[in-house]
């Protein structure tokens, strides 16, 4: 178990890290995630021990190892440009920290190979690392680290560097990886769709704080702030004020007086100011008048974009700025037979129960 | 039309190096196999004598004695220059720049003149006896010049710069985070140091051991101002052949010789830290 307590760090007048509180169970899949600048690698260098905290402690197992150096540490860390040693083999590499604690010839022979079949890379054990394509030396990288049974796994954008295809690949890998090792592993992305594949946990950080903590799936479906829903996703904005509320029905006004209804079970208040949030996803397009249980709002196709399996819509509407609108491409039964264009009038239609309501 | 006129301009290094270099060297091969001529002149005949007379006890004594001291200065070069260039390297880059021009400095001045700098220095009145006698720790003055000390002092000086400064290039292209992943991996500083800086900057260090060994192997300057009769290098001997003696032939024949070993040596060291990876 990691925990973090009340972390600052900063460089001179820049607070890269601000009053951090965090603990991170063991054998946890965690992931630091937020845009550059927003403090999560300056964390993970902390954890690993190349940095000090400015102030706080970080308790490895309830012992506290803010002064301990990175040498000293059970920790481990895969780099973002992996850092392999270029003038060491693969096997030399994977085989680094085990000669330095001194183990056996025997016992290191074992366990390097036997983290470089883990990894499929044993045939290539006697290359160096320039001979490697980059998805192989990332794995080099994470084999070098795991070999020495870390207590935490640090990964610094690991994926960062792949291309797309390879990066879902490794996505499903890391996580086998860590299932079977059962190490706790701290990853740091600004990549939204690898901290949702992977991790159990997800925190998003902003300046240097904790602006969401939660399991990966609740923090796309319930963000707590605006920036959150933003920076998962894509995400629609309906922002306006409550005019009529009971417990399950409510009607929202917008600042062109016209009003919409929707259901959820919440407390308002009269006059409260509320933002409906809504996924691209939740959206559909229509050309005739949508159903009673449906809100809608005309509105004008900008631009059309198309990513195979499904094409995202801009639509300008009068009121609501540019809302953007998921389309299947397919449909279990074949090629979805409606067709929209750029320039075509359209209704966007959703559920009255559709949506997440952010209160300011 | 392009290729010819590349061809062109890489005429002129190639007459360059003909004029300057080549040419050069081809005279001193025919001189090496020439006869003194009665009167200081070259007479050519074929004769390998200049060759057989190079390893006359008396001139191969200073082949050996030119290479001991050329290893050693190296080797104090190499563990001075290393440090600096490793403390230089990690400075902030303003300093840094600061202490690479303070290392270059000592170039701005005739090296003739900073040589006969260090008689004043160390000589039976100079500032290191003054100092010694001053603050009574020997009640003599000692005898710091005209031995191998004083040779070996003024070749590390001389070359030291040529040793500091190809090892700051190989420290900078290293990668820094290699040194964290090290420590990450449990290294301390000292392994780190060992494991991993040392063999990424070994060009840098064989590039400076090349720089310094030649230039040291050849000295005669240095042992001619600072050194006795008992620390004269093959450089002076050469020298001497040249302008006192006027044999230029067998001066010639040391020469190629002194240049033969000297390139063996060093295309081997060269091919044996060649990168390998």
């Amino acid at each position: 178990m990691l925990t973090l307590e009340a972390l600052n760090k900063s460089f001179g007048k820049i607070i890269a890290v601000d009053n951090l509180s965090l603990t991170i169970s063991k054998g946890e899949f965690f992931c630091l995630l937020g845009p550059s600048g927003c403090g999560k690698t300056s964390t993970l260098r902390m954890i690993a021990g190349f940095d000090k905290p400015t102030s706080g402690k970080i308790l490895l197992n309830g012992v506290d190892i803010t002064d301990v150096p990175p040498n000293k540490r059970n920790i481990n860390t895969v780099f973002q440009n992996y850092a392999l040693f270029p003038h060491l083999t693969v096997f030399e590499n994977v085989a680094f920290g085990l000669k330095i604690k001194k183990i056996s010839k025997n016992e290191i022979n074992d366990r390097v190979i036997e983290t470089l079949k883990l990894v499929a890379l044993e045939e290539r054990k006697d290359f160096h690392p320039s001979q490697l394509s980059g998805g192989q030396q990332q794995r080099v990288a994470l084999a070098r680290a795991v070999v020495n049974k870390p207590e935490i796994l640090l990964l610094d954008e690991p994926l960062g560097a792949l291309d797309e295809k390879l990066r879902e690949q490794m996505q499903v890998e890391l996580s086998n990886i860590q299932k079977k090792l059962g190490i706790t592993f701290i990853f740091v992305t600004h990549n939204q769709e690898e901290a949702l594949t992977m991790a159990d946990r997800v925190v998003v950080m902003k300046d240097g704080k904790i602006e969401q903590l939660g399991k990966a799936d609740e923090i796309y479906i319930r963000p707590k702030s605006r920036f959150v829903a933003e920076f998962i996703g894509n995400m629609n904005f309906l922002s306006g004020k409550i005019i009529s509320t009971n417990h399950t029905q409510h009607v929202l006004e917008f600042p062109d007086k016209t009003s919409i209804d929707f259901s959820v079970e919440k407390e308002f208040s009269i006059d409260e100011k509320v933002t409906l949030a809504l996924r691209p996803e939740q959206l559909r397009l229509s050309r005739t008048i949508p159903n009673d249980d449906e809100n809608s709002f005309k509105g004008l196709i900008k631009n059309e974009v198309f990513f195979g399996d499904s094409s995202r819509f801009y639509i300008k509407t009068e009121h609501h700025g540019n809302l953007s609108v998921m389309f299947q491409n397919y449909l279990p039964s074949g090629v979805n037979p409606e067709l929209f264009h750029e320039g075509d009038e359209v209704y966007i239609c959703w559920s009255k129960q559709a949506g997440h309501i952010l209160q300011n | 039309m392009k290729i010819r006129q590349h061809t062109k301009i890489l005429f002129l290094p190639y007459f360059w190096l003909f004029v300057f270099f080549i040419l050069p060297l081809l005279i001193m091969l025919v001189y090496s196999f020439s006869e003194r001529g009665s009167y200081g002149g070259v007479r050519y005949v074929f004769t390998l004598s200049n060759y057989i007379n190079s390893f006359d006890p008396l001139y191969f004594k200073l082949f050996i004695r030119s290479f001991w001291f050329a290893f050693i200065s190296t080797l104090i070069t190499l563990l001075i220059g290393y440090p600096i260039a490793y403390f230089i390297s990690t400075s902030s880059t303003k300093i840094k720049s600061i202490l690479i021009f303070l290392v270059i400095l000592p170039f701005w001045t005739n090296f003739l003149i900073r040589i006969f700098s260090w008689v004043v220095i160390l000589g039976r009145n100079g500032i290191v006896n003054d100092f010694l006698l001053w603050t009574g720790i020997i009640s003599s003055p000692l005898d710091l010049l005209y031995n191998d000390f004083s040779v070996i002092l003024g070749l590390v000086y001389g070359v030291l710069p040529y040793m500091i400064l190809p090892i700051i290039a190989s420290l900078d292209r290293m990668d820094k985070t290699l040194l964290e992943a090290s420590t990450d991996l449990g290294a301390n500083r000292f392994k780190t140091f060992y494991k991993i800086t040392l063999p990424l900057t070994m060009q840098g260090v064989v590039t400076g051991i090349v720089f310094v060994f030649i230039p040291s192997l050849g000295q005669f300057v240095v042992p001619d101002i600072l050194g006795g009769t008992s620390s004269y290098m093959i450089g002076n001997t050469i020298t001497n052949q040249f302008i006192t003696v006027r044999n230029w032939p067998f001066g010639s024949a040391m020469s190629m010789l002194l240049m033969l070993i000297v390139s063996i040596a060093i295309s081997y060291y060269i091919r044996y830290s060649e990168k390998k990876y």
